[in-house]
């Protein structure tokens, strides 16, 4: 059964990166993958409903308008049990601390780590 | 002005993200390669042999020209990675040490993690550790920075001097010596390895000078170390060498924060 995943990154490349990371995964029906390149984007495309079942937001932080940390919190508020990954290049403690404070489920550090990734997909609840 | 540290940090922070696209991309175009191969080959194979081998010495290099790209991507990623190492954490956290113990866990920290590297690495290891040296103030981590540094330097010219003209007595040997002076205290690191020619002495310090081959030394390491000391210890650090014999740093760090040395170290 698919389940759709939601990148958000304002860099166009990434979103491109993960298509090629999941190619496999798309063209076999596991994961249909989405893409925001703002947070207001994601809201959006959230608002109106995202079919297959959504079952994970991996967001970047640094981004213009509004951050990763701030979308977040945003989601958490009217999604409060939409699994969220912040992925992005600061692995800082204070960033760490506080996303985990608004309530993602994971921190990833880019670069990218898509076999550790894969692996936490496959851990979440469906 | 921002502070090497600073700069390093942020130079390296920038490179990072646009380096990270040239690996992912790499690695995955030599995947999607492989995949094309695997898909094109039956077809391939009803062509006439000079196609097929055609074909085939084009794909051979496009893999490997991706594989290249791949690689010097990771080396570059290990030269930056290497950068925020040296710039990292300058909490600058000050609380009384013993120096001596400090001395002696960093050296064994620089030494084991030598062997690590290369298992065939070997050096004596001298300490002539003052036990008349009282606690003093100032940064550990940043101090110990200093020290693993130096020490890696030292087996670095030491191990290439054991390498070189085959001196059959030749015993690459360390040796780390503390001393308290009273209103500071001193640690002399000598090794008696290839030492440093005279006309680049001036150039030791410089951020990014480095003797080492291509992709073996940032040349951050000893600017780093003399802006620790100096400008956040106000210490002096020094060195003094013979060219093919040894070379030897003297750091002396005050003990009164905001006291300056009198007088010229040697």
């Amino acid at each position: 059964m698919s389940v759709s995943i939601l990148v958000v990154d304002d860099e166009p490349d990434v979103a491109e990166m993960f298509r090629q990371r999941f190619r496999r995964e798309a063209r076999n029906g596991t994961y249909v993958m989405h893409f925001a390149s703002s947070g207001g984007e994601a809201l959006n495309l959230l608002t109106n409903g995202i079919e297959p079942t959504l079952i994970v937001i991996l967001s970047d932080i640094n981004m213009p308008e509004m951050d990763g940390l701030d979308l977040l919190a945003e989601i958490k508020q009217r999604w409060c049990d939409l699994p969220v990954m912040m992925v992005t290049a600061y692995g800082d403690d204070r960033r760490r601390c506080r996303a985990s404070e608004l309530g993602a489920c994971e921190f990833l550090t880019k670069p990218v780590d898509f076999d550790l990734l894969k692996a936490r997909l496959a851990q979440l609840p469906s | 002005m921002a502070s090497l540290g600073q700069l390093t940090a942020g130079i390296a922070h920038e490179i990072k993200n646009p380096l990270n696209f040239v690996n992912n991309f790499a690695g995955l175009s030599v995947e999607l390669l492989d995949e094309l191969k695997e898909t094109a080959d039956p077809g391939i194979a009803t062509l006439d042999e000079d196609t097929r081998a055609e074909i085939g010495e084009i794909v051979g290099m496009l893999t490997g020209n991706l594989e290249k790209i791949a690689e010097h991507g990771k080396r570059a990623d290990g030269i930056v990675k290497s950068m925020l190492e040296h710039s990292r954490g300058a909490s600058g956290e000050r609380r009384e040490v013993d120096l001596n113990a400090l001395v002696d866990e960093a050296l064994n920290l620089a030494y084991h993690g030598a062997r690590a590297q290369d298992a065939s690495f070997n050096i004596t290891l001298e300490r002539d550790l003052d036990p008349a040296v009282a606690p003093i103030e100032l940064a550990p981590q940043e101090i110990t920075r200093v020290f693993l540094n130096l020490f890696g330097n030292g087996f670095y010219a030491a191990t290439k001097r054991a390498r070189g003209n085959g001196e059959a007595a030749y015993r690459p040997t360390l040796q780390v010596s503390t001393c308290d002076l009273g209103d500071a205290v001193e640690i002399r690191i000598r090794d008696n390895g290839t030492g440093i020619a005279p006309e680049i002495r001036d150039q030791l310090f410089q951020p990014f000078f480095t003797t080492k081959p291509t992709g073996e030394g940032t040349g951050l390491g000893l600017s780093i170390s003399y802006d620790i000391v100096t400008q956040q210890h106000g210490g002096t650090i020094t060195v003094e060498s013979e060219h093919g014999e040894f070379t030897e740093f003297t750091i002396r760090l005050p003990r009164s924060e905001h006291s300056t040395t009198t007088g010229r170290a040697a």
